[in-house]
């Protein structure tokens, strides 16, 4: 029962991710960007086939762009998206009176 | 303890994840093998991922047209966006492949029949999902900041 369910919910991704991929072939068939020049069409087609160590700086280069990007998402969205507290536009009730009369 | 299995499973899981986000941005420094390997592998995932956050993506479907917080509703845009350029990415990267397609289906492609104007969308795309995984990765901070505390407090007590 428990595969059937996990087996439905794949396929429906796989349905989606389907029609996402329709869409994507329709854009990429209707566009026509000009090309770039052909040292970069040359250096694209002939990416080296083995890991190359000397280039781990790039990848840490965009370790750190990803956590730049998810400090300024992060104070974007703490500023944007949390509600306001709920006190927020009411008045300060400071229980002077109560405190008066307990005096 | 199947709940922490379940997390644990989910917490390195993401790790995984954002950590070939960064690797597939560098061709020169994977490889072009590894980078149409691992590129082949986020499908299975990304599909992972999805499965194991299955309740929330019902929860909000569900509530999408109804009540919803700007938070929710914009966490459920982000992700919806995120699942579609990266379908995209992965299809563009499937067109141009030069090594892991050619390897699973037996064509012989050589470098100069690649299709420049997918070989671009690819790139775009790739780029696009730099920022969306950190807009993902920062609206949902508190959840990975909670799964960070819980996994490792499991392998303190283990270790204890």
């Amino acid at each position: 029962m428990k595969v059937v369910r996990i087996f439905s919910r794949l396929m429906l991704l796989l349905f989606i991710a389907a029609a996402f991929v329709g869409l994507t072939a329709i854009y990429g068939s209707s566009t026509h960007p000009a090309l770039p020049n052909a040292l970069y069409q040359e250096e694209q087609r002939h990416e080296p086939s083995s890991p190359e160590v000397g280039y781990f700086s790039q990848f840490v280069g965009y370790g750190i762009m990803l956590a730049v990007f998810c400090y300024a998402g992060r104070m974007l969205f703490r500023l944007r998206l949390n509600p306001a507290p709920h006190g927020e536009g009411q008045p300060i009730v400071l229980g002077l009176r109560g405190n008066n009369r307990r005096a | 303890m199947k709940r922490h299995w379940r997390l644990k499973m989910t917490f390195w899981l993401d790790i995984a994840l954002l950590v070939s986000v960064c690797a597939l941005q560098t061709v020169r420094f994977t490889g072009l093998v590894v980078h149409e390997w691992l590129g082949l592998a986020m499908i299975a995932m990304i599909l992972a991922h999805l499965l194991f956050s299955w309740s929330w993506i019902v929860t909000q479907s569900r509530r999408f047209c109804a009540k919803q917080t700007a938070r929710e509703r914009t966490n459920y845009l982000l992700n919806f966006a995120f699942f579609f350029i990266v379908t995209g990415a992965i299809f563009s990267g499937i067109l141009v492949s030069q090594k892991a397609i050619p390897t699973l289906t037996g064509a012989r492609v050589s470098a100069d029949e690649m299709n420049m104007r997918w070989a671009m969308l690819h790139e775009d795309l790739g780029a696009t999902i730099l920022f969306l995984a950190a807009f993902h990765l920062a609206i949902n901070w508190d959840w990975l900041l909670a799964a960070t505390g819980n996994v490792f407090r499991c392998f303190r007590e283990s270790a204890l």
